[in-house]
């Protein structure tokens, strides 16, 4: 009995010795060390428009049109470079460059707008949860637009330039960038 | 004997029979009358995508946070007359009806579920990202790592309670204390102060020189 409460007081004692300030694990999602140089940023809009007409038996129809604007950065993951991309011979340097990817995607909900809502017959009023599922589709249908852009051939350009003035700064005279040709780029737009 | 047992056995097909098409007209009228609309059933109409500003930027994103937080708003009844009232309301309005159900002093309520991406880094078009050689050392002076950017998007934003009616600018006041307990976050995680150590990292990486390199955080 001695034993065992002499026990329960060392675990009390031993629990009590956290740092208060200390957050809680369960807050944290992931912390991630990257480095990934975004040398492009793109501001893009777009009107959202969904026509629900519904099913047979729900009398009338409502639509909404909403406005959205979406910040996407792009640039490269410099620590996808291997010791064997750099070359250095004397003066000269020749690097070859990861592929661009998109970096970043934001959709700022300041930035989200309802524009017009027309609701008639005995259709219920768009909810928040409503708006959030056409705001998703929005979402979805801006990332895939993505891949029309040059956003990743901008990024690219911008990276090579980086890259040619940091060498120059380093003293070197000339310096060689190759790009990664197009089929090996990561055309993931889900970041 | 034998007639009773064909009977019997008569009796139990036509019973299955009839189970199975309770089952069919059962499953046909939840179909058609309760099912949710889903968001795969949103289809939008085709809208252009406008670009309206390109930008040439020079950030270096060292360090990746992913944060996830609940945030909420909740409004209570002010009398018990008010909360009779409500209740009744509730219950006449389809959306509502299940609020009203179970009667209790919440007049309204919203809880979102927010995941957002923080990242960290340096942004070196700053003026103060310079390189100084001298003799044998290469000191690279760069900004202190900062927060470059946060994403909370739609995607990532689950509207998980919705009792009541509420409007726009109520969200997006609830999606911008989402963004700022994250901010708080990473602050008290000490991001920006542990976004040094790999920005030293991806910098040393690529510096390819034979003098001693030293990397300097502008203070």
């Amino acid at each position: 009995m001695r034993n065992s409460l002499f026990l329960c007081l060392v675990v009390l004692l031993l629990a009590s010795c956290g740092d208060e300030k200390e957050v809680h694990e369960t807050e944290i999602y992931q912390i991630r060390a990257i480095g990934t140089l975004s040398t492009t940023e793109y501001t893009l809009g777009k009107i959202i428009h969904w026509n629900d007409e519904g099913e047979w038996y729900k009398f009338g129809d409502r639509k909404i049109l909403m406005s959205c604007k979406a910040t996407v950065k792009a640039g490269v993951n410099l620590n996808s470079i291997r010791e064997e991309d750099i070359e250095v011979k004397g003066n000269k340097i020749t690097i070859q460059l990861p592929p661009p990817e998109i970096v970043s995607f934001e959709m700022d909900p300041e930035l989200v707008r309802t524009e017009m809502v027309d609701v008639n017959g005995f259709r219920s009023d768009f909810s928040q949860v409503d708006k959030s599922k056409v705001l998703k589709k929005g979402e979805e249908s801006i990332r895939k637009d993505l891949k029309k852009l040059h956003i990743l051939d901008e990024a690219e350009q911008n990276a090579k330039i980086f890259i040619i003035d940091f060498y120059k700064n380093l003293g070197f005279e000339q310096v060689i960038v190759h790009e990664t040709p197009k089929d090996k780029r990561n055309t993931n737009v889900d970041r | 004997m034998r007639r009773q047992k064909i009977r019997e056995i008569r009796t139990l097909i036509v019973r299955l029979g009839l189970v199975a098409a309770i089952a069919f007209i059962g499953y046909w009228v939840y179909q058609l009358f309760f099912k949710g609309e889903s968001a795969d059933e949103i289809v939008l109409e085709e809208t252009p995508l406008k670009v309206e500003q390109i930008r040439s930027i020079l950030e270096l994103n060292t360090l990746k946070f992913q944060d996830e937080t609940v945030v909420d708003s909740v409004e209570y009844y002010k009398s018990e007359s008010d909360a009779i009232w409500g209740t009744l309301d509730k219950l006449t309005d389809p959306d509502q009806f299940k609020h009203g159900m179970k009667p209790s002093a919440i007049r309204r309520r919203l809880t979102l579920i927010v995941r957002g991406e923080l990242l960290y880094g340096v942004d070196l078009k700053r003026k103060d990202f310079q390189f100084i050689p001298k003799g044998d050392t290469l000191t690279i002076i760069i900004p202190q790592p900062e927060l470059l950017s946060i994403s909370l998007n739609p995607k990532g934003t689950e509207v998980y309670l919705e009792n009541g009616d509420w409007q726009d600018y109520e969200r997006t006041h609830l999606q911008r204390k989402a963004r700022n307990k994250m901010i708080a976050s990473g602050n008290l995680l000490k991001l920006p102060e542990r976004a040094k150590a790999p920005l030293e990292k991806a910098l040393r990486s690529l510096v390819k020189t034979d003098k001693t390199l030293v990397i300097k955080f502008e203070k």
